[in-house]
């Protein structure tokens, strides 16, 4: 809609009605909230974020007759009153904080089959005075259930207009649509705008409630404060009125319920599914599957969009030639757009999986399961799947953390995320220790490089708990406590799932995805400029690594010499240092090009293991790689953040560009002094 | 606190005040009757929100594999809670007879 104006739509009648030009969806957690939002919706949406905050804003537009209005998916919450920082953004946006974004109309969202949760929330939006439309959810459920509950009983006790709806199976559209487009006109017509008018409020025990009426004379009323507002303030940090103001609430639910009740949780499948033997064991099962899932199956369609990029390269290589400008269009950009594409396979399958989890109710359950041992590192359940994720590759690991409520707890999974042995790590480890480590059996059953790359995953795992250590926890009043909702088992809907998904990896693409391009451009001209004289006679190897020599990340890497030396490396290193901040397993392939091996060397190459065995250092002449050196440069490749794409993801996760250089120049001092530390132990165990 | 216990419902105030233990202290399937809640700011706001208001019943469905968290059930809800915070809600664990005798 136009800068802030009413959309106007010609009604039944023949007379210009006027429609709300936004609606806001709110809810308690696990109403379906989120299928009711798709299914009035459809698949256009948009995320942003709430201004100021990194709370996401999902948008659709509903349609009536010929026009469209935005509605706003607002983030499920149990109360307006006791709220977290995230869930404050609900209330301001309620409250119309931002004038130009205020919402006209609130539909509220009941889970007929639990009611009362849904009316506690629904007696503060009352209080709002925002003209409201209550939707009575799952109501084939408890209809089934044998639950007397109704929307015309329900609109009788309540005097806001009630629909009912079965939001997975998209019944009750057109209803509640039509209950929206009346109320709205109602509203607009009568001039006080008022939504609680004709609404039997709460009210507090006798004795209270008449010194809160009391208040209200003192004070005189401002035309514009709702009585929500000053409840809030009679209320204020007293801890008893708090409970009776709750508790009156309660009371009040349950003269409307007159007595009904809710359908009891079937406890059936949890007696298996959270079994203290079975329960961890169905568990690591089910997390064993995502995990393949991304690091295994995602391996194809990485492949393929590699495979794709190369072809282009090719392709355009053909047509533009091999000039300077054919080279920033094929290994700058579409390098860059390659190196955004590929991470979208992972981001896709592992946002299907915590779809169908979160969808059929798992979720909430591993995240009791695995609570405890997270807790001792100050995280909850929540942490599990981001960190676990990580493994495979930080950036959907990192994006996975919205799904933790807490936002003290996302910044610290996201934190030391990175610290999570990913998959690019491999080829670094791959190529270091099949060259340098030898492979003297142990134990029979083990070899020594088995056992050092082990060492490299649990050095990681010592390191994040190192990290969440030190960031420690929250003060304990400002922050939500650990409090996980298990809602009964659902089947998934598929629909939502992919629309999330798609929603998920376009997100990734427009905000993530520019910085990543223009990272990998950089890092481009850093290895490409200034050009190099090479020699007559020289193949195109030789002339790669003259190029990469004389290169600006060539002077970088001789610049940063000194500081690296005490490590063991020399500028060579340096560059391929520089270089895998593109992305970790780069690396090997600029060492490839720096010993003039050519750009197309991978961790198996001989030629590059048996050229490193016998590089020397130019001054001393001592060999480059002792084993203290190389132990070194992969402990200092566990903690170093050399991945431009991660910090990308979470200066957008995050909202805040100084999170990811924090993290960066944390990991880096982390990885030198690690790395240093492990190189005077390692000579001095070898002396 | 002492407004609070003036207008606790006659009907779900035992008779005797029985032992009042925490909820964290239930056994698996066992119900208790809220008594009152300690604790404060959003911790507090967040528990009485849930319906854990005095009066109450809830139900200690089960604990974690690995003991913590603890699995309620309040006014059909089920949700999963820390021991810690599971410690500031007060049940009596009584009223069961004394409630139905009522």
């Amino acid at each position: 809609m136009h800068g802030g104006g009413r959309g106007v739509s010609p009604s039944s009648a023949g007379a210009v009605a006027v429609v709300p030009s936004r609606i806001a969806l709110l809810g308690p957690p696990n109403v379906g909230k989120t299928s009711l939002f798709n299914a009035l919706t459809g698949m256009f949406q948009k995320i942003g974020n709430y201004a100021g905050v990194t709370v996401e804003k999902t948008q659709g537009w509903i349609q009536f007759g010929p026009h469209t209005f935005p509605v706003t998916d607002l983030p499920g919450t149990p109360s307006l009153i006791t709220v977290s920082p995230d869930e404050e953004v609900v209330l301001r946006y309620l409250q119309g904080a931002d004038p130009t974004d205020r919402p006209d109309l609130v539909v509220v969202i009941l889970d007929a089959t639990r009611l009362r949760r849904g009316l506690f929330l629904l007696s503060q939006v009352i209080e709002f005075g925002l003209p409201a439309v209550v939707c009575l959810n799952m109501i084939d459920e408890a209809r089934a259930a044998g639950l007397d509950v109704s929307a015309a009983q329900l609109e009788k006790v309540i005097g806001l207009p009630c629909v009912e709806t079965v939001a997975r199976r998209g019944l009750g559209l057109e209803e509640l649509k039509a209950a929206i487009q009346s109320t709205f006109e109602k509203s607009r017509s009568a001039s006080s705008g008022d939504g609680s008018k004709g609404v039997k409020r709460w009210v507090f025990p006798p004795e209270v409630e008449a010194r809160f009426q009391q208040s209200l004379d003192v004070e005189p009323i401002d035309g514009c404060e709702r009585a929500w507002n000053r409840i809030r303030a009679f209320v204020g940090e007293d801890q008893g009125l708090k409970s009776l103001e709750t508790f009156s609430r309660y009371q009040w639910v349950e003269t409307l319920l007159h007595g009904r009740t809710h359908v009891e949780f079937s406890n059936r499948t949890d007696r298996i599914m959270l079994h203290p033997l079975l329960g961890p064991m169905i568990f690591i099962m089910i997390m064993g599957v995502v995990f393949q899932s991304i690091y295994t199956w995602a391996e194809p369609a990485m492949e393929s969009i590699e495979a794709l990029t190369e072809w282009c390269s090719t392709s355009v290589r053909l047509t533009v030639g091999s000039g300077l400008f054919g080279d920033l269009i094929v290994d700058g950009m579409i390098a860059g757009v390659g190196a955004v594409l590929v991470f979208l396979p992972q981001i896709l399958l592992l946002f299907f999986f915590i779809g169908i989890l979160e969808d059929t109710g798992y979720l909430a359950r591993a995240a009791f399961i695995v609570d405890r041992p997270l807790s001792v590192v100050g995280l909850s359940g929540r942490a599990f799947i981001p960190l676990l994720s990580s493994y495979a590759c930080a950036i959907p690991g990192i994006m996975a953390a919205r799904t933790i409520p807490s936002r003290w707890e996302r910044f610290k999974t996201i934190f030391i995320a990175p610290l999570m042995t990913c998959s690019a790590r491999l080829p670094v480890y791959t190529l270091l220790i099949a060259a340098f480590v030898p492979s003297t059996p142990v134990l029979g059953f083990f070899t020594t490089q088995g056992l050092v790359l082990l060492a490299l995953y649990l050095v990681g795992i010592l390191g994040s708990v190192l990290v969440a250590a030190i960031l420690g926890t929250p003060d304990p009043e400002s922050e939500v406590p650990m409090i996980l909702e298990l809602p009964p088992y659902r089947w998934p809907m598929f629909r939502v799932i992919i629309v999330r998904m798609w929603q998920r990896a376009s997100s990734f693409v427009k905000r993530a995805g520019t910085i990543i391009l223009k990272s990998s451009i950089i890092i481009w001209a850093l290895l490409s400029f200034p050009i190099a004289q090479i020699p007559e006679g020289a193949d195109a190897s030789r002339a790669q690594g003259i190029q990469i020599e004389q290169s600006y990340a060539g002077r970088l890497g001789h610049a940063i010499e000194p500081v690296i030396a005490p490590l063991g490396y020399d500028w060579k290193i340096g560059i391929g240092l520089i270089a895998s901040l593109a992305a970790r397993e780069v690396f090997v392939s600029t060492m490839g090009v720096v010993y003039s091996l050519g750009s197309e060397t991978d961790e198996e190459s001989q030629a590059l293991r048996s050229t490193m065995r016998t590089e020397r250092h130019s001054g001393s002449g001592e060999l480059v790689y002792s084993l203290p050196t190389v132990l070194s440069l992969l402990v200092f490749y566990i903690f170093a953040l050399q991945c431009v794409s991660t910090l990308a993801v979470v200066w957008r996760e995050t909202g805040s560009f100084k999170i990811p250089i924090a993290q960066f120049v944390t990991f880096t001092l982390l990885a030198y002094a690690a790395a240093w530390v492990t190189k005077i132990l390692a000579t001095w165990a070898m002396s | 606190m002492t407004t609070l216990s003036l207008v606790i419902p006659d009907q779900s105030l035992p008779r005797a005040i029985p032992r009042a233990s925490s909820l964290d202290d239930l056994v698996s399937g066992e119900v208790g009757l809220i008594v009152r809640i300690d604790g404060a700011g959003l911790a507090r706001g967040r528990l009485i929100e849930m319906g854990l208001t005095p009066g109450v019943r809830v139900r200690l469905v089960r604990r974690a594999p690995f003991g913590d968290p603890i699995e309620i059930d309040v006014l059909g809800n089920h949700f999963a809670i820390r021991r810690e915070l599971a410690s500031l809600v007060f049940v009596s664990t009584q009223q069961c007879t004394v409630g139905a005798g009522v």
